[in-house]
This record gives structure tokens, C-alpha cells and sequence, in this order.
């Protein structure tokens, strides 16, 4: 059993049989901390089946039972003071828009604000994930240089973290880039991405590597 | 610890602004912005602005002031800068990142005009 859990029954015996009612609120935060918790991963696998549908070439609709646990998830780590919760689940929030609603042009404050609060938090590989998506609404907004900067940044914070899968699909995001911007060799950066894709086991990466090989060409 | 709102809220995240964000790009390409939409807008910026004015915290607190000024100008114009807007947003964001209450009403106004005057 979960130890806030065990917490929150111990405050409650405390409570009614020892009439030390002083650590109720204890209580809630720590059930608020493991709701947060529950919350957010309930999201999380919500999102991983609406993209496994679609890798299995469905089309699958938006989700509000997924946005309102990401959403609920972030009420309840703003109101702990949670900032590498509260990071993720923005994150997220901004990736349910992004990805699953297809709305590209207005999560630039969701993503810039989960990659200020992963920075406050020191938690890099939510950072990582926050730039990457800057990335591709500075991508699609024109902005390329900015798209080349944030992904160069998430890419260096993903190979610092040895996060090799991560590493591998950035580099393709990178090779779409530059076959829009003629900045860059899209296949060397695939070839890069292949290999780390094989290597990490990132079978899923490695789709996308030959995705792009027959888009870019 | 829970952080001072300074009474800005417009609401606890994006989505009621998403929702309203459908009907807001309908319009984008007809008209000027859904009215109430930006009376919200220049209501929050207000709230923003008598809070960087009485915080410490804020890096160059006139111009931040400068900055809600602008944006309130731009977001009520009949067809909206969205350029001008975004870099707004993001150098007033610059600016009170050291207050996070701050820096929260700051990105929620950004995405509720994102929404509504649409995207840069």
C-alpha cells in the first residue's frame, strides 16, 4: 500500500480514537499528493492507447475523460506547491491539445510554461519534452530557427540524461526540419536516429525513422 | 505551499478557453474577436497590471506595466497583431518569472488569447 495511504489511515485513527483531529489536513494533502499521482498516470494510459490507435491506423477521437484527468492532475499539484508535478501534468495538458486535438497554434503558453516550471523544478527530462513541443509549434508558426534551437536544446538535456529513445526521435524531428529549412542533412540525421533507435530497442522510433526516409525522400 | 493569486483567475487552466477557441478562429477569419472574449482578456491584464505594480519581485516593473498596456491595445484592435501579441506575452513572461503566482496569470491570459485572437 501506498505510504500516504498508510499516512492518511494512521491521521484517522489518530483522529477518532485519539481525538488528535490536528492532523487532518495532513491527511488531505497527502491524499491530494497521491490523487495527483493516480490522477496523472490515469491520463498517461488514457493518451499511450489513444496513440497506439492511431499507429494501428485508426482515428481516434478526442478524449475528455484523458484532459480532465491532466487537468485535474495539475489543480491538484499547483495547490501542494508540487512545481515537477505541476510540470508534467502542464505538459501534458499541452500535449493532449497539441496531439490528440491537433491544434497547433495555441499551446505555445502551456508547453513554455511547463518547460519554466520543469526548469524551476531541476527536472530536466519533462524540460526535454516541454522544448520539444515548443519546437514543433515554432516549427509549424514559421519560426524555424527557434524550432532548430528548442530541439537542439531537448536533444542535449536527452543525451545528458541518457535518454537514447528520446534522443533518436528528436533527431527525426530534426530531419523533417531540415528537409523544410534545406538547413541540414535530413539523412544523416535519420541514419543517426536509426541507429540509436536500434540500439535503445525503440521500435517505435525506428517506424518513424522509416516514416520519414519515404516523406523526405 | 499554495501561492498568493493576487485575485487574477480566469478560470483553473485552458480548457474553458479551448473550448471557447473553436468558435473564437470561426470568427478570427470574418470579424473582430468574440467581444466578451477580449473584454476578459483586458480584465485579467488589469488584474495583472495592479499586481506587477505593487511587487518587487517583477524585473523591470514599468516596462512589464508598458507591456500589459500594449497588449491590452493590441488584443482589443479590430484585427489584432498576433506577432506583436506573442512577443509581448513572452518578454512580459521574462519579466515576472521571478513572481510564480505571477508568471501562472500571465501564461493562462496568453493561452485564453491565443484563443481568442488566435495564435502568432
Amino acid at each position: 500500500m501506498d505510504d500516504r495511504l498508510i499516512e492518511a489511515r494512521e491521521l484517522y485513527h489518530a483522529a477518532v480514537f485519539g481525538g488528535a483531529d490536528d492532523g487532518l489536513d495532513v491527511a488531505d494533502r497527502a491524499l491530494d499528493g497521491l490523487e495527483a499521482d493516480t490522477t496523472l498516470a490515469r491520463g498517461r494510459i488514457r493518451h499511450a492507447r489513444h496513440l497506439a490507435a492511431r499507429a494501428a491506423g485508426e482515428q481516434p477521437g478526442e478524449d475528455p475523460t484523458e484532459i480532465a484527468l491532466f487537468e485535474r492532475a495539475l489543480e491538484l499539484y499547483e495547490s501542494l506547491g508540487d512545481t515537477r508535478g505541476a510540470a508534467e501534468a502542464q505538459f501534458l495538458v499541452g500535449c493532449y491539445h497539441q496531439v490528440v486535438r491537433g491544434d497547433m497554434d495555441t499551446t505555445e503558453p502551456m508547453f513554455a510554461r511547463a518547460r519554466d516550471l520543469a526548469a524551476e523544478a531541476g527536472d530536466d527530462l519533462t524540460r526535454s519534452y516541454a522544448l520539444r513541443h515548443l519546437a514543433f509549434t515554432a516549427q509549424h508558426a514559421g519560426r524555424a530557427d527557434e524550432a532548430r534551437a528548442a530541439l537542439a536544446e531537448s536533444t542535449d538535456l536527452r543525451r545528458s540524461l541518457g535518454f537514447t529513445a528520446g534522443v533518436a526521435a528528436n533527431l527525426v524531428a530534426e530531419a523533417y526540419l531540415a528537409a523544410e529549412t534545406g538547413a541540414g542533412d535530413p539523412s544523416a540525421l535519420l541514419d543517426q536516429a536509426a541507429t540509436l533507435a536500434a540500439t535503445s530497442g525503440a521500435h517505435a522510433v525506428a517506424g518513424w525513422v522509416s516514416e520519414a526516409r519515404l516523406a523526405i525522400g | 505551499m499554495s501561492q498568493p493569486t493576487y485575485g487574477i483567475s480566469i478560470g483553473r487552466d485552458n480548457h474553458g478557453a479551448v473550448a471557447a477557441g473553436d468558435h473564437a478562429r470561426a470568427v478570427r477569419n470574418t470579424v473582430a474577436p468574440a467581444a466578451a472574449g477580449v473584454e476578459s482578456i483586458v480584465a485579467e491584464l488589469a488584474k495583472i497590471r495592479a499586481a506587477i505594480e505593487h511587487d518587487d519581485g517583477v524585473t523591470d516593473r514599468h516596462k512589464a506595466v508598458r507591456d500589459v498596456d500594449a497588449l491590452a491595445d493590441e488584443v482589443r484592435q479590430e484585427d489584432p497583431d498576433t506577432d506583436a501579441i506573442r512577443a509581448a506575452f513572452v518578454r512580459l513572461i521574462g519579466r515576472v518569472r521571478p513572481v510564480a503566482a505571477l508568471a501562472t496569470a500571465v501564461y493562462q491570459v496568453w493561452a485564453l488569447a491565443e484563443n481568442v485572437v488566435g495564435g502568432a
